[in-house]
């Protein structure tokens, strides 16, 4: 804390450090800190299920263009590396973008990264393609004429 | 002309307790209209499956002009020598016209460069006008989605043309053209066209009759003309 000693010129200032407020203020960013290491992975696990979740239904929407192409004759790898293509592509993308924003946010504002964000990336990424390869295989393990058939 | 031979045919699903289809042998062959009728959960459609190699009878031979399809890549066998239509019409639906007929050829490795002037070839044949080969299917009658998936099984090469209830979504009018185009690729390019229906229609304008019950299948004589 910085303080004006009474009586002395405008230039002379001194340095007063008083315990128990500094205590009060580092107590505080000591419990945010805390706080923060126990959420920051359980909001790692939840992004790494969201990225997971959200390609494994994206990829079960396209369970009839699947069908479509293995009754046209495509395999089912080749059907599969499609299917995983595309969003593992759009995915990426997105982190790149969203690691270069951080970037950014970071520079303009002169602060210090405190996580680490490559792995945060690389672990969102992950549940990404775990998502990708459940779905894919999923969708191509379902007998095509069944799922091209109108039910009556 | 392709023929479609099935020997002692069976097939029963896992943890199923009976035989969906059932010790049939038959004979389809190229340059006739073949339908295929019966009631629900007779194994009709099981029966075209195995016809399409989307799944391998657990008894009997299947064979495409004389070769078994135990002894073929069932992959390529789709994608050359058997192609199918639906009641849905199963077009692709985020691409148009011209490009759900141009996929299978991309799939057998035609040049590039002939690709487009064949497709547009395959939808002028059965009847699509210039004006609607870059519409997307959601932009087509049911009638005009069915003939593009035609052009698009023409396209595949493939001269065994399976059809899985193909005029359940059409009007009668579109029904009838429909069929017309498949009769005539049957009589005049020698097609070998296999209908699965419940329509009586087609099947009194079918050239062969098979009746399917309980997963047994049996000719049925077509009444004079």
């Amino acid at each position: 804390m910085v303080m004006q000693v009474p009586g002395a010129g405008t230039g002379d200032l001194r340095f007063m450090i008083w315990d128990e407020e500094l205590k009060v203020v580092v107590g505080q960013l000591e419990k945010n800190i805390s706080l923060l290491k126990v959420l920051y992975p359980v909001v790692m696990g939840v992004s790494v299920l969201i990225g997971a979740g959200l390609c494994l239904l994206l990829l079960l929407q396209a369970t009839r263009e699947a069908a479509i192409m293995r009754v046209l004759g495509t395999t089912r790898n080749a059907v599969r590396l499609a299917l995983i293509i595309e969003p593992l592509i759009l995915s990426i993308v997105g982190v790149i973008i969203g690691l270069g924003i951080s970037r950014l946010l970071w520079t303009a504002s002169g602060l210090v990264p405190t996580v680490p964000l490559l792995s945060s990336a690389g672990l969102y990424l992950a549940g990404v393609l775990v998502g990708l390869v459940i779905g894919a295989i999923s969708v191509t393990n379902k007998k095509p004429i069944e799922l091209l058939q109108v039910k009556e | 002309m392709p023929e479609l031979k099935l020997e002692n045919v069976s097939y029963q699903y896992k943890g199923g307790d009976r035989k969906v289809v059932n010790e049939v042998s038959c004979m389809f062959e190229g340059g006739k209209l073949n339908s295929v009728v019966g009631p629900s959960g007779s194994g009709k459609t099981t029966l075209l499956s195995l016809m399409a190699g989307l799944d391998q009878p657990n008894q009997g031979h299947i064979y495409i002009d004389g070769e078994s399809l135990a002894d073929l890549d069932l992959d390529q066998y789709r994608r050359e020598r058997v192609s199918m239509i639906f009641q849905a019409f199963h077009l692709f639906p985020l691409l148009t016209a011209l490009e759900n007929v141009c996929f299978p050829m991309q799939l057998n490795g035609v040049p590039r460069e002939e690709i487009p002037e064949k497709g547009k070839t395959y939808l002028s044949s059965v009847g699509i006008t210039e004006d609607k080969f870059k519409r997307f299917p959601a932009n087509l009658s049911g009638g005009e989605q069915q003939r593009v998936a035609i052009a698009r099984t023409l396209a595949t090469g493939a001269h065994v043309l399976l059809a899985d209830e193909p005029t359940g979504n059409l009007d009668k009018a579109n029904g009838d053209i429909l069929i017309d185009i498949l009769k005539r690729l049957a009589h005049e390019q020698g097609y070998c066209v296999i209908i699965v229906t419940h329509d009586p229609s087609i099947a009194e304008r079918s050239d062969k009759v098979w009746r399917m019950t309980d997963g047994v299948l049996i000719q049925q004589q077509l009444a004079p003309a």
